[in-house]
Order: C-alpha cells, then sequence, then structure tokens
C-alpha cells in the first residue's frame, strides 16, 4: 500500500462523517433521516477500514499533520466499528426519545449533525501527527459530544451536558497554556507548528530547560486527564455516560476515552527521554491505580445500569493507562486487546439500555431486575458485557489483564502489577453482584411493571449481541498470537 | 508593556471573582479580552502575516462579548444569582491561590517573570470563577477567565506561536461559547434561572 493511498484513504475517513452530517441536514422528515443514516454510516465505516487496514499493511508513516501506524490504525478501526454500531443503533434510540434540547422539528437532524461531528473528530485525534492540533481536536469533541449529552433536554442530562461542557473545558484550557510553555521555553524560533509533532517533540523538549518541560508537560497531561476522566479529575464521567443517549455513552466510553488516552501515550513516549522515563512515566502510573482504586468502591453498590457502566469505564480506563506505563511488549499486547474488548463490550452494554429502558424505564435510575424472564435478548446482551467486562474466561480481558500484571511483573513494577491484580478482583466481583440482581425476580407486588416484552422491542439488541460475542471470542482467540506480533513490537519501539 | 498588562488581566479576572452582576463580570472579561486582542494588534507592527492571529483576538473579544450579552439579556433573573461562597472568602481564596504560585512553580523560560505569573494566575483565576460561581454565565466567563492565560503567555513569548494554534484555539472557544450559551438558555427555561444550583441532582 503507497503512502498516498494511505493519507488520502485516512483522510477520506475524517472527511466522509462531516459529509454524512450535512448530507443528512437535507432530509425532509426523520424517516428519510433514518435511512439515509444508514447509507452514510456503512459507507463512512467502509471508508474507516479501509483506512486502518491500509495502515495496518502499510509502513509508519508521519507528515506535518497526519501519522499513520499501528497505533492509529487500532484505534481508527475500533472507533470506526463502535460509531458504525451506534449510528445503527441511533434511530431505535430515536424513536423513543424526546430531544428537548434542540428544537423540535430539527431534533433528529441536528442530532446525526453532532453525532457525525463527533465521529469525525474521533477519527482525526489518533491520526493527527501533532499535540497542538490533537488538542485542538480533542476540544471541538466537546462541543458536538456535550450536545449529544443533553439530547434529552431533562434536568439530569443539562447537568450532565453541563458539568461536562465546563469541567473538560477548563481542562484543555490548562493543557493549552502548557503547549503555550513549550513554545515559550524551547526558544526555537520560526520553528513553527511542526515543533508540536510527534517526531520532533522530543528534540523540543529536550531544548527546554528541565523545570519548564516538566511544568509543560504536567499541565498537558493535566488537561488531557479532565479529557479521559482520570480520577481524580473524573467527576463528568459517570453523570455524562448515564444521561447521554445509549449511542452516544456508547461513543464516549469506547471511543473517545481511549481515543484521548493515545495522545496521553504518544506525549509519554515524546517526553520520556527529555524529562526522564521515571517522572513522565509515573502520572500515568498513578492515574491509572488510582482510577481503578476509586471505581471498586462504586461497582460494588446497587447502581442504574449506565451509570455501573461509567464506573467500569473508569476502572478499565485505569487499567489500560497502567498497561501502557508499564510499557513492556507483553503488558502493550494486554492493553491492545483490553481497550478493543472493553471497546466492544462496552458498547453493547450500552446499547442493551435502549430496550431496558422500554422494558423497565426506571431502570435509569435503579438497578435493573427480573430482566431475564422479560426480555432474555436484552439480558443476553447485559450478560455478555458483565462476563466480559468483569475478565471471565473466555473473555478477551481476562488474558488482557493477565498480561498487563504479568508484564509489569517482569518489568519490574511489581506493586504496581500486584495493586492492579488486587483492585481488579475486587471489581470482578461487584459487576457479577450487578449481574446477578438482573436475574432476580422482581418483588411479588411489582410483578405488573415488568410485563414480557415484544420481540419487535428487542429485535435491535440482537444482531449487535451476537456480532459482539462473536468479535470478542475473536480477540480472545488472538490473545495467544498478539504478545508476539508485529503490531506489538511496533508499539513497544514508541508511538512518536 | 506586557508586566502592566498582565497586572491589568489579573485584576480584572479578581474582579470577576467579586462581582456580583453577570453583566458587569461579562465587562470585565471582555476588557481583558480586548487589551490582549490591543497587545496583539500592537505587536503585530503593521506586519499583515501577523495580522490573522491578533485580529482573531478581537474578533473572539467582541464575539463572545455578543453571545454572552444576548444569553444574558434573554434571561433576566428577577434577582442576582447568589454564589455559594461569600465575596470576601472568594477573594480570599482567589488571593492565597494567587500568592502560592510563585512559591510552586519554577521559572518556565519567560523573559519576563511577571507574564509568567500572570498567565498561571488567570488560569487559576479562571478555575476559581468557574468552580465558586453558581450563575452558569460567570462559569462559562471562568473559562474564558483561564484561556485569556494562555493567550498572555503566547504574547508574552519570543517566537511567535503558529497561528493554527491561535486560531485553532480561537476557533475552538467560540464553538465552545455558543454552545455553552445555548446550554444557558435550556437551563433557563427549565428552572427559570441560570443558576448551577438546580444542577445537583446527579450523585452517588
Amino acid at each position: 500500500m503507497t503512502d498516498p493511498l494511505i493519507t488520502w484513504l485516512t483522510a477520506g475517513s475524517i472527511a466522509a462523517p462531516l459529509v454524512a452530517a450535512l448530507g443528512l441536514q437535507a432530509a425532509r422528515s426523520e424517516k428519510t433521516a433514518h435511512r439515509l443514516n444508514r447509507v452514510f454510516a456503512a459507507v463512512t465505516a467502509l471508508v474507516g477500514l479501509g483506512a486502518a487496514g491500509a495502515m495496518l499493511t502499510g509502513s509508519s508513516h508521519s507528515s506535518t499533520w497526519m501519522i499513520t501506524d499501528s497505533a492509529s490504525a487500532i484505534y481508527v478501526s475500533v472507533v470506526t466499528v463502535v460509531a458504525l454500531m451506534s449510528a445503527l443503533l441511533s434511530p431505535a434510540y430515536l424513536r423513543g426519545a424526546e430531544g428537548r434540547f434542540f428544537a423540535s422539528d430539527r431534533g433528529v437532524r441536528s442530532y446525526y449533525l453532532a453525532f457525525y461531528g463527533f465521529w469525525a473528530a474521533l477519527i482525526a485525534i489518533p491520526v493527527v501527527a501533532n499535540l497542538g492540533v490533537g488538542l485542538l481536536v480533542v476540544e471541538a469533541t466537546t462541543a458536538a459530544s456535550s450536545v449529544l449529552v443533553a439530547f434529552s433536554g431533562k434536568p439530569r442530562a443539562l447537568e450532565a451536558g453541563w458539568k461536562y461542557l465546563i469541567l473538560t473545558t477548563l481542562g484543555m484550557s490548562i493543557a493549552f497554556l502548557g503547549v503555550v510553555i513549550m513554545f515559550v521555553a524551547s526558544g526555537a524560533h520560526n520553528g513553527g507548528i511542526a515543533q508540536l509533532d510527534w517526531s520532533a517533540l522530543q528534540a523540543t523538549l529536550a531544548q527546554m530547560p528541565h523545570g519548564a518541560a516538566v511544568a509543560a508537560y504536567a499541565l498537558v497531561m493535566l488537561g488531557l486527564a479532565t479529557k479521559i476522566g482520570w480520577a481524580p479529575v473524573h467527576n463528568w464521567l459517570p453523570d455524562a455516560h448515564s444521561e447521554a443517549p445509549a449511542p452516544v455513552s456508547a461513543l464516549l466510553s469506547s471511543a473517545l476515552l481511549p481515543a484521548v488516552m493515545l495522545l496521553a501515550w504518544r506525549l509519554r513516549d515524546a517526553a520520556s527521554h527529555a524529562i526522564g522515563n521515571t517522572a513522565a512515566t509515573t502520572p500515568l502510573a498513578a492515574f491509572g491505580i488510582f482510577s481503578v482504586a476509586v471505581a471498586v468502591p462504586f461497582l460494588w453498590q446497587p447502581m442504574a445500569w449506565k451509570r455501573l457502566l461509567a464506573y467500569h469505564s473508569l476502572e478499565h480506563m485505569g487499567i489500560i493507562t497502567v498497561g501502557i506505563a508499564i510499557a513492556g511488549p507483553l503488558a502493550l499486547a494486554g492493553v491492545v486487546l483490553h481497550f478493543a474488548g472493553h471497546a466492544l463490550s462496552k458498547a453493547l452494554g450500552f446499547y442493551a439500555a435502549i430496550p431496558l429502558y422500554q422494558i423497565q424505564p426506571d431502570a435509569s435510575r435503579h438497578s435493573a431486575r427480573d430482566v431475564a424472564s422479560s426480555s432474555p435478548a436484552t439480558f443476553a446482551a447485559m450478560a455478555v458485557t458483565a462476563i466480559t467486562l468483569a475478565g471471565l474466561p473466555p473473555s478477551p480481558l481476562f488474558f488482557s489483564e493477565l498480561f498487563i500484571i504479568l508484564g509489569g511483573i517482569a518489568t519490574g513494577h511489581v506493586l504496581l502489577a500486584c495493586t492492579l491484580a488486587v483492585l481488579v478482583a475486587l471489581a470482578f466481583i461487584g459487576l457479577l453482584h450487578a449481574l446477578l440482581e438482573a436475574l432476580q425476580s422482581a418483588p411479588v407486588q411489582d410483578r405488573q411493571a415488568t410485563p414480557r416484552v415484544s420481540r419487535h422491542q428487542t429485535a435491535p439488541i440482537l444482531a449487535p449481541t451476537l456480532l459482539t460475542a462473536a468479535a470478542l471470542l475473536a480477540l480472545t482467540a488472538s490473545a495467544w498470537l498478539l504478545p508476539a506480533s508485529e503490531i506489538v513490537r511496533r508499539l513497544a519501539q514508541g508511538i512518536t | 508593556m506586557t508586566s502592566l498588562i498582565a497586572t491589568a488581566c489579573v485584576a480584572l479576572g479578581l474582579g470577576v471573582v467579586v462581582v456580583r452582576r453577570r453583566s458587569v463580570a461579562l465587562a470585565l472579561v471582555t476588557t481583558q479580552s480586548l487589551l490582549l486582542a490591543g497587545v496583539a494588534l500592537w505587536r503585530t507592527g503593521g506586519h499583515l502575516e501577523l495580522m490573522p492571529a491578533a485580529g482573531g483576538l478581537l474578533l473572539r473579544a467582541i464575539a463572545i462579548a455578543t453571545i454572552l450579552g444576548i444569553g444574558i439579556a434573554r434571561t433576566r433573573e428577577t434577582r442576582p444569582v447568589r454564589a455559594g461562597i461569600e465575596p470576601i472568602a472568594r477573594a480570599v481564596i482567589a488571593l492565597a491561590a494567587l500568592l502560592a504560585i510563585p512559591a510552586l512553580v519554577p521559572a518556565l523560560g519567560f523573559g519576563d517573570p511577571n507574564a509568567q505569573r500572570g498567565a498561571i494566575a488567570l488560569g487559576v483565576l479562571g478555575i476559581v470563577v468557574a468552580l465558586t460561581r453558581r450563575a452558569t454565565i460567570l462559569q462559562i466567563l471562568g473559562i474564558v477567565i483561564a484561556e485569556n492565560g494562555a493567550t498572555l503567555a503566547a504574547l508574552s513569548a519570543s517566537s511567535a506561536v503558529p497561528d493554527v494554534i491561535e486560531l485553532g484555539v480561537i476557533f475552538d472557544l467560540l464553538l465552545i461559547a455558543v454552545v455553552a450559551s445555548a446550554f444557558h438558555t435550556r437551563i433557563f427555561g427549565e428552572f427559570g434561572s441560570g443558576d448551577s444550583a438546580h444542577l445537583r441532582e446527579l450523585h452517588d
């Protein structure tokens, strides 16, 4: 695959959702918008997967604007798959939803405008070759995704969207201050935007006084932390993920957080020579392990399904971050596997909320009950999600967590790996508890409230459940090959 | 020159921490933004290639004042939204944070140490305003103050921050201001007040 072709395909994968966003505005009715959405989603996904395939088979390439390497390929492919599923399930959500944030006659079109704008930004983040431009794209995602979070216009959704908007924008302001310090303190005249290219950032940081380089690195990392939702700057995360429309929750959890984390990963790799590996990696290890530790107590509480999944996002982002901090080949194999497995299973979990809330409207505030008998298809989706996220074999997350922990021990991070192992075990018990609750029968006096639902209501979740289960099993099978693979070898060499 | 501007910007930011009325706070932040745009325009020395970023800052100041001004005019509060923390306490918190900055932050390579202190002080003031004020408009202004901190830092640099970054930040901030203003209007429509204290239902 030639470099220009890879570049064009990658540019196309960003342009295609933007075209879709504008094209959908021409729809005269909701029905037409939903039909157009299916077509645009399929075409956009084809271009995205084509770009990811080209990146995987081609050699790593970095220009002023675009980086196409193994990490980009993995992220673009997973983001595309999740965005496609979210787009295809959006009509099922929108048919039963009121979008009061927008004027009623424009609700569906505005949803698709923000959705595809968000999709484009999510694809752009992993392939942008420059820290400064990457941060601009991350900030742009906030505008599109915050209105999606508040789409229903209900007080709780407004609260979640507002918190998300204010906290993450403040975080990005801090990150930009760090970027400006890089320009000011590097003293490189006329270096221009290229100073912040991933390939040049190491030299830029090396030109800075050590204290200034550490401060700039810390400010950018803190800004990214607010967007990734690392504890203790995670306050917006459970609210936004639980109140957003289910297809958007899936994008937030499975695509946005890991994509922004890729920026943090690239920044760590670029900074580790200039400021020292310990100074560059310690914040990642601290954020990671603290995020898992903060999530665990919430995973033990009876909680609404989507909110529970949101706390699992906190936990799993923490696990991936610890893997990136450890950085050995085995841990990085775990990171890749965990990222993909988490994205697919978490997205399915959020999609399960679409029929779940139709069966049990109060499940948006309380833990779900008696789902198995009232809607076996919905329960199956929840079970696949819960078993996978809990890391129960044959879940790929069992192997990814094992890889990260063993990778930590192999590289001398014994305390970090052991702490992670204990926390993951505690989280495992919490999620199984939630699954058992969903199996439990409702009290006799409540039985009338949970009638058995029609096939029509649960049809949209059947296909994603089967496809996701198959994809997860395939991921598990790939776990045996991944640690010795070319992809992991390239990742271990550094991704800047 | 930069020292003077930095001091003026910090003083205006402190004003936003304590004032009651949203319109007064907007006027203070707009003055701050216009000051920075003025410095940027002055620094161009008439060179056309430096004009886009300076012009963008001017446009940003005017656009945000217009967007939020319209937002305030359309959502008249029956009474001022009281902050959870009294003005004196807010001022003490802000001043304590500002005084701690020189002790906590190392030299970052700024030619003018006052510019460094000013830039970081604005970042801190932006966070203080966003976290201690309850009016949604004031929380948006907190973001603008924090972004003005990054702008002040950029203006104090001997080597220009690239236009791509400057214009990109301006574009993003305008986008955020439009979206935040839409949120403010929806929140006012839902609760009859732009008081973020109404947004406290979600917790575990």
